[in-house]
């Protein structure tokens, strides 16, 4: 017998020949190539019992396998959730079903998982924009006490990733804040500190950033600001 | 030997390449025409055909295909006996007529339960395979499987083959003993 097929084209409709899925053309041209074509006739001879076997709705086996497959195949995925999530019982279980569903979607908030964590909530952040003093004529920025503070400040000639001292000094001059070597300018020569809730009490401040880099440090700027009870 | 071998031996006066053409055809003109009509009058129109073709074979113009015109002779003949009416009737009639497959003819008990597991295990991979066959068996035409699985009919023939040769693996091995 020969070991492939002449045409391979043709004999690609072998096994729709077998089954009766061919149009009339194509059943002819299969059909005449099977004159030729040794692999192919022998090939049919071969599965012929078997092919007779799908062809026939008789042989209750292969159509209910193909159906249990349709039947999967076709079932969309919102129905076999539903059916995974709501399976089939008997009516009067569906109660105590439904209550134990919803004991379990309650059972995390009774152990307390969604209760927020307060450190965690967020709160708005108040802003502060200053300018230097010398530059400036207006009165010092102002913002009230109790929430977290963002401090932008611009520094003329500062330099992105070179250290500055920054220091805030409260009405006495003492340090309230400091940050010793701040590398945090950008290339539009601001800076920014984000300073908490409760870190300056009400009063008047000043923001002072040094050339970390003279010895010794040579003051840069000066800005005030103040926080309102 | 092939086909094209056994006519030009036989044109050239090759009785042995004669006969071996005429059961070489005869197998095959049966195969064909058993799936149209009762496998007893199959029988007897392939071998009707088969004459014919004797008969006529070393008339034919050189640049004929043979395989082609062969065809032809027994499409021209089961065409003749479906048209006869009396015997269409007398078929149809008959317990083993080609449409009502499986009747009349005993099935294998094992034959049937190897192809059952063999496809249950094909179908977990291929679970195309098993809508087409069941699409198949609800009436419907290559041309409606192929638009509902949204293939080409290309696509859903090399499909078939994949799966057959899946399929007869399964069921004979992979030996070529059998």
């Amino acid at each position: 017998m020969s070991e492939r097929c002449i045409d391979t084209e043709t004999g690609n409709l072998l096994h729709g020949y077998e089954l009766g899925l061919l149009t009339d053309d194509e059943t002819g041209r299969f059909e005449e190539h099977l004159l030729s074509c040794e692999y192919c006739f022998a090939e049919l001879k071969r599965f012929e019992e078997q092919s007779r076997l799908l062809q026939s709705p008789a042989v209750v086996g292969v159509e209910r396998i193909a159906s249990e497959v349709e039947a999967a195949v076709d079932e969309s995925l919102g129905e076999r959730l539903k059916r995974w999530l709501w399976p089939e019982t008997p009516i009067l279980y569906r109660p105590a079903l439904l209550l134990v569903i919803i004991l379990l979607l309650l059972y995390p908030a009774y152990l307390g998982l969604f209760r927020q964590d307060a450190r965690l909530a967020v709160r708005p952040v108040a802003e502060l924009s200053l300018l230097p003093t010398r530059s400036s004529g207006a009165e010092a920025p102002v913002v009230g006490a109790g929430q977290p503070v963002v401090i932008e400040f611009v520094c003329y000639d500062s330099q992105p990733g070179q250290p500055y001292r920054v220091r805030i000094l409260d009405e006495r001059g003492e340090v309230v804040y400091g940050i010793d070597e701040y590398r945090g300018f950008d290339k539009y020569e601001t800076g920014r500190l984000l300073l908490g809730a409760d870190r300056l009490r009400p009063g008047a401040y000043r923001l002072v950033v040094d050339d970390f880099l003279t010895k010794p440090p040579r003051l840069l700027h000066e800005y005030a600001f103040q926080i309102a009870p | 030997m092939t086909l094209k071998t056994l006519f030009d031996r036989a044109r050239s006066g090759d009785t042995a390449a004669e006969e071996e053409m005429f059961a070489y055809l005869r197998a095959r003109f049966t195969f064909i025409a058993k799936r149209r009509v009762r496998e007893g009058d199959a029988e007897d129109i392939a071998h009707e055909a088969c004459m014919t073709v004797l008969d006529r074979y070393r008339a034919l113009a050189p640049d004929t295909e043979f395989e082609a015109w062969a065809y032809r002779v027994l499409r021209n003949k089961i065409g003749n006996y479906l048209r006869h009416g009396a015997v269409r009737r007398r078929y149809d009639a008959s317990p083993d007529a080609p449409d009502s497959l499986g009747k009349g003819r005993a099935t294998d008990p094992d034959t049937v339960l190897t192809l059952v597991e063999c496809l249950r295990r094909l179908v977990r991979t291929h679970p195309r395979y098993a809508r087409v066959l069941n699409l198949h068996h609800h009436g419907y035409d290559s041309e409606e499987i192929c638009r509902r699985l949204e293939i080409s009919r290309s696509n859903l023939y090399s499909m078939l083959s994949r799966a057959r040769a899946l399929l007869t693996e399964c069921i004979f091995g992979t030996g070529d003993d059998k």
